[in-house]
């Protein structure tokens, strides 16, 4: 049997006109009322999230498309994240899923396995087609397939793995060999604000030739290459070009150039094969050489 | 690269519009400003209408839709696929930001004016999306719009009106009751009754097309 006060509530909960404080309140509750909790996955949700659609389509005013890009680009850019915790529990609230932002405050429609409409939905139609006996045989032999298929994927996607540890294995020691080296030298390389998440070092040997570069982290998905640069009286010149590799954050130089004459070094991202000069908008790391 | 301002644009090519709407999310999550314009290509026709439904005013629907924008663009991690559809999690965002602004309104003026949604909208309604470059998504988002729209229209009136005021106007049940000059016990049971009627009416669409 339903708790009555929960029940009498469940409308306002559903349509999303609570405040903020009586929503998580109905939330915390309606997880103690089973009975309660799967009238509202099975009825009450899958129906408000398709109101929407009730919305007739209009034509949208020519000018907007403009206004609003530009509008939304001049705010504060976006971040790369963690993805924002997630609330616990068993019944996702519309709003859980739907705030964009802490403060909002009302739940909204959301999609979820039981609410989209299972006869239009192709991803619904597929499950629901593995679900009929005459295709359950076929299902599972699909399913069987997939496995083997994600099986050998995951072996050969551990073999890589394997490999590029023991690439990284072998830089690591090779940097920890140049570091051992008393005459050995390194630079810091801090963000510029091109690119706030990282930092990186090079590494350069008794000669003064640089060798190494690490970065804290891998680079953006876009970034193909990076490239190194010595800066005298303003002036960039291309000090190795270093190509990048998945995730592996050191990578050793190609053609090792002699630093004996910059005071600063750059490292910009880069297409295959660097560039004549620096971008300033792509030089994310830099540092000055030190008189060591 | 530095006579290449566009790059890394360029150097990919990349087709936004054969992005699915995750890819886009994670690359408006790169700060890549035409994986915004894509996502407004494809999905700002629903969001404005479902806007305007609510605000009643073009030029407020805008207000809306940019808001719904800019937080698109300042926290793309915000959308969890697991959850479900984008375009579900998008309206849901928009009406969300839609009622909050009918909220602060009724609060400064303390006058409830929004006139409800009348069967002459179905008229307004011109056609379906314009096609998109995921012509199967397209599809079965024109299809769940006909379906809706159709399923609203079969209930009986006083159950469609207590359902649109509650998500198309945020009135809480008891305000329904006020307005409509019923009882909060009759808003209820209508409200209760009309989504039961809808959640079968869609099913029975859903069935018919599975056909």
């Amino acid at each position: 049997m339903s708790n009555p006060e929960l029940a009498d509530k469940i409308a306002d909960y559903a349509f999303g006109n609570m405040s903020e404080r009586e929503r998580e309140a109905f939330a915390a509750a309606l997880k103690h009322d089973p009975e309660l909790a799967a009238e509202y996955a099975t009825v009450w949700q899958p129906v408000i999230e398709a109101l929407p659609l009730a919305a007739p389509l209009v034509q949208l005013p020519a000018a907007m498309r403009q206004r609003v890009l530009q509008a939304a680009l001049q705010g504060e850019p976006a971040t790369v994240m963690p993805r924002a915790a997630q609330a616990g529990g068993a019944i996702a609230t519309p709003m859980q899923a739907a705030t964009l932002q802490p403060a909002m405050s009302r739940p909204a429609p959301v999609g979820s396995p039981q609410t989209d409409f299972p006869a239009t939905n192709p991803w619904r139609n597929l499950v629901a087609l593995f679900s009929r006996p005459q295709f359950a045989l076929g299902g599972m032999a699909l399913m069987l397939i997939i496995s083997l298929i994600s099986v050998t994927w995951a072996v050969s996607l551990n073999a890589q793995h394997e490999s590029d540890m023991a690439h990284l294995d072998q830089q690591q020691a090779a940097i920890n060999a140049l570091i051992a080296d008393r005459n050995a030298h390194m630079v810091a390389l801090q963000p510029t604000a091109n690119w706030k998440a990282g930092y990186g070092t090079a590494f350069y040997d008794p000669n003064q030739n640089v060798v190494y570069i690490t970065l804290s982290g891998p680079p953006p998905q876009t970034a193909m290459d990076c490239q190194l640069w010595g800066m005298k009286n303003g002036q960039a010149t291309s000090l190795a070009v270093f190509t990048m590799n998945g995730w592996l954050v050191s990578y050793m130089a190609h053609a090792p150039t002699n630093l004996k004459s910059y005071d600063k070094l750059m490292l910009t991202w880069e297409k295959p094969g660097g560039a004549a000069q620096p971008d300033p908008k792509w030089i994310m790391l830099e540092g000055p050489m030190q008189n060591n | 690269m530095g006579n290449d301002p566009d790059w890394p644009k360029q150097m990919e090519s990349v087709d936004y519009q054969s992005l699915n709407d995750q890819q886009l999310m994670m690359r408006l999550a790169e700060r890549d400003a035409d994986a915004l314009t894509a996502i407004y290509d494809r999905y700002a026709r629903p969001i404005y209408s479902l806007a305007i439904k609510i605000m009643g005013k073009p030029e407020r629907a805008e207000e809306v839709v940019q808001e719904v924008f800019i937080k698109l663009w300042r926290k793309p991690y915000s959308y969890d696929a697991q959850r479900g559809a984008f375009i579900n999690w998008v309206l849901g965002v928009t009406h969300n930001q839609a009622i909050d602004e009918l909220q602060r309104e009724r609060n400064h003026e303390r006058t409830i004016s929004h006139s409800l949604p009348s069967d002459g909208d179905e008229e307004q309604s011109i056609d379906v999306a314009d096609p998109g470059p995921d012509p199967a998504e397209q599809a079965w988002y024109s299809v769940r719009l006909d379906i809706m729209r159709v399923a609203l229209t079969q209930l009986p009136a006083p159950q469609r009106e207590v359902i649109e005021l509650a998500y198309f106007s945020g009135l809480t049940q008891v305000e329904i009751a006020a307005r409509l000059a019923e009882p909060l016990g009759t808003i209820k049971t209508r409200t209760r009754l009309g989504l039961q009627k809808l959640k079968v009416i869609l099913e029975e669409e859903g069935l018919r097309s599975e056909r």
